[in-house]
């Protein structure tokens, strides 16, 4: 293997230039193959732009660009640089155009981003009016020239970074997972094998590439190992998820990463009837992550799509993070995920995974993530940060080759998740088996569709809105195995006690959390003040309040 | 007889609003305002498919191009008649 992401695409590009790296499915039905020649060629152009505008070796670019050719190809152009690319979303219409642009600003002018690529559309909708935002150029990719570039000639070290991913958090408090090449091509290295992973496999992904599935998984990992990707947009895949099941069907995909709703939302809101002759017995990974792994869920998609094709053993399990480049756990066919029961006082109380006796004693169903890949340990950890036995529930840490750089200039937030060159996850679990299992995610992280939220953003956002009493609201995920993943509870106290039942204080509500964050609550409850419960530290407690809320209002578990 | 815009209206509120107690009106943003996550526009389109027999095309069944019962209307008319 090479030892920069650059010398990897550009052997399979010496190689075999027409080899299909990318097939883009647009909404409007058009069909764009990319292929290896295709994505240097267009690359290159972008990096030459990259560097009229001064974006040199190790200068950040920001790709805030809708699901299109040019999104793989301005990304993998600055890798062709040695810009460091950085995807973002594009602003949802919901947002409120001023609000994010000037977030945008301030994560612009922190991680010191010399040119954002967007397109007229994103550009417009922001309303940037100027060839800058802050420091950072606007470069608009529907006015690049299409005059031939050269490859870039530049010199990169394995040690330099190669791309910054953003995924948590609003737009300003972003923070940046800093990932060398490296570590990216050891996460190649490593979980290639455990996939089995081949050059006669065929990715399909609706995914976006801000989050580190749709980026690593779905077009790092194969356009490294050479194994084609029929991409979607996932904006189209939420109204139509039959258009995944279909390009399968036609392209012969082999695999494919979703989060764990994603089974439920494809089971229960696609008439299977009007599939017609559809096969999906081409599939030999479904691969579950991103959120907590319900077996519930794979059950249900099964029961729906055995008839298509969908075989049990191909239902997959892993463990993913950013700041492991990806995958720390994964299950395949000859090792599935093992779904066991435990007995759930045990786990609740004295946070133990003992296995249920089958008796009538309550007991929770747990879904392995699957087993470590090669060179990666865990470790399960105590408060104290000891080294627990198995089936003890406790902090997962993790050693990797694979290991994030660091957070992109905040060396604060990294010394506290670093510790002896153990990563310390934030989530919880146990190993039992050889197996991890995974019992919560990062503490307070609200998943909701695979999308994280920080409960933090959506509290400030939340008393910010007059009539709101100030510093005490509380945003609250509640599992929910109906729907295989979070709903999104508020509880906010209002400063007139008269306003509890105010319909256009909580409208208010709503539509400021939807134009600041893009979120939409499933469940708010405005409050007297002093309802909520606090820490003897004074600060609002989110577990205490998640109880007193399902005691009170026992909410309907239908969606 | 329920208009379409009524039957649309009370279909959003009933079945797939987050807060039952807003009404939705024919220029309500009830996607934008927070009230209708994107998640749920399939079961629009199915209900729409249903209940008047239009088919609203890939490319135009966008959250932004749904976002009111008033503009749901625009593409029904758009699309119910070339079909």
């Amino acid at each position: 293997m090479a030892e920069t992401l650059r010398a990897e695409i550009l052997e399979h590009y010496r190689k075999s230039p027409d080899r299909l790296c990318v097939r883009c499915l647009l909404p409007d039905g058009a069909v764009v193959e990319v292929s290896y020649a295709d994505l240097v060629s267009r690359g290159s152009q972008f990096s030459a732009e990259f560097r009229r505008f001064q974006a040199d070796v190790g200068d950040i670019v920001v790709i805030i660009l809708p699901h299109s050719p040019d999104l793989f190809c301005a990304f993998f152009g600055a890798v062709l640089g040695g810009q460091v690319p950085s995807i973002l979303a594009v602003p949802s219409f919901k947002l409120n155009p001023a609000h994010y642009r000037e977030e945008l600003r301030a994560l612009l002018e922190r991680i010191d981003a010399r040119v954002v690529v967007t397109d007229n559309a994103t550009s417009s909708f922001l309303g940037l009016q100027k060839s800058r935002l802050g420091t950072s150029w606007i470069l608009l990719s529907d006015n690049l020239q299409i005059a031939p570039a050269s490859i870039p000639d530049v010199s990169i070290d394995p040690d330099d970074l190669v791309l910054l991913q953003h995924s948590s958090g609003s737009t300003g408090l972003k923070k940046g997972v800093a990932l060398s090449n490296r570590a990216i091509l050891r996460q190649i290295q490593d979980y290639t094998p455990a996939l089995a992973l081949g050059m006669d496999d065929h990715i399909v992904s609706w995914l976006p590439l801000y989050h580190d599935m749709g980026l690593i998984a779905c077009t790092v990992l194969p356009a490294v190992v050479g194994v084609p990707v029929t991409a979607l947009s996932p904006l189209h895949w939420v109204t139509k998820p039959a258009s995944m099941l279909q390009a399968i069907s036609k392209y012969r995909g082999t695999m494919a990463w979703m989060p764990n709703f994603a089974y439920d939302f494809l089971a229960s809101r696609i008439r299977t009837s009007q599939l017609g002759e559809i096969r999906l017995d081409s599939m030999r990974a479904w691969i579950n992550c991103a959120e907590p792994t319900l077996a519930v869920s794979h059950r249900r998609f099964l029961d729906q799509y055995s008839k298509f094709g969908v075989r049990p053993e191909t239902l997959w399990t892993c463990y993913a993070m950013a700041e492991t480049v990806f995958a720390v756990s994964q299950s395949t066919g000859a090792v599935l995920p093992k779904i066991e029961r435990i007995d759930r006082e045990r786990f609740l109380l004295d946070r133990q995974a003992v296995p249920a006796d089958g008796g009538n004693a309550p007991s929770l169903e747990m879904m392995s993530g699957g087993i470590l890949i090669s060179g990666t340990e865990v470790k399960i950890m105590d408060k104290e940060f000891h080294s627990m036995p198995e089936r003890c529930v406790g902090e997962i840490a993790i050693r990797s080759g694979s290991l994030f750089s660091g957070y992109f200039r905040d060396p604060s937030s990294t010394e506290q998740v670093l510790r002896d060159a153990w990563f310390f996850s934030g989530d919880m679990g146990y190993l039992a088996d050889g197996h991890l299992f995974i019992t919560g995610r990062k503490k307070d992280l609200i998943i909701i569709a695979g999308k994280n939220y920080y409960p933090q953003d959506i509290e400030r956002i939340v008393c910010s809105v007059a009539g709101i009493y100030p510093g005490r609201s509380v945003a609250l995920g509640w599992d929910d195995p109906s729907i295989g993943t979070q709903r999104l509870i508020v509880l906010a106290e209002v400063q007139d006690e008269s306003r509890v039942n105010d319909s256009v204080l909580a409208a208010e509500v709503r539509s400021t959390l939807a134009g600041e964050l893009d979120c939409v609550i499933d469940d708010l409850r405005l409050l007297p003040h002093m309802w909520l419960l606090k820490t003897s530290s004074g600060k609002i407690a989110r577990m205490p309040n998640l109880k007193r809320y399902l005691d009170k209002f026992q909410p309907d578990t239908r969606r | 007889m329920d208009s379409i815009s009524d039957k649309i209206a009370d279909f959003i509120q009933r079945e797939l609003s987050k807060d039952k107690s807003q009404i939705i009106r024919r220029e309500t943003q009830f996607i934008s305002s927070g009230l209708v996550d994107s998640f749920s526009l399939i079961r629009l389109l199915v209900f729409i498919e249903d209940e008047f027999g239009i088919v609203i095309p890939d490319e135009a069944a966008t959250a932004e191009a749904m976002d009111s019962v008033s503009l749901i209307l625009d593409l029904m008319k758009k699309f119910g008649t070339q079909g």
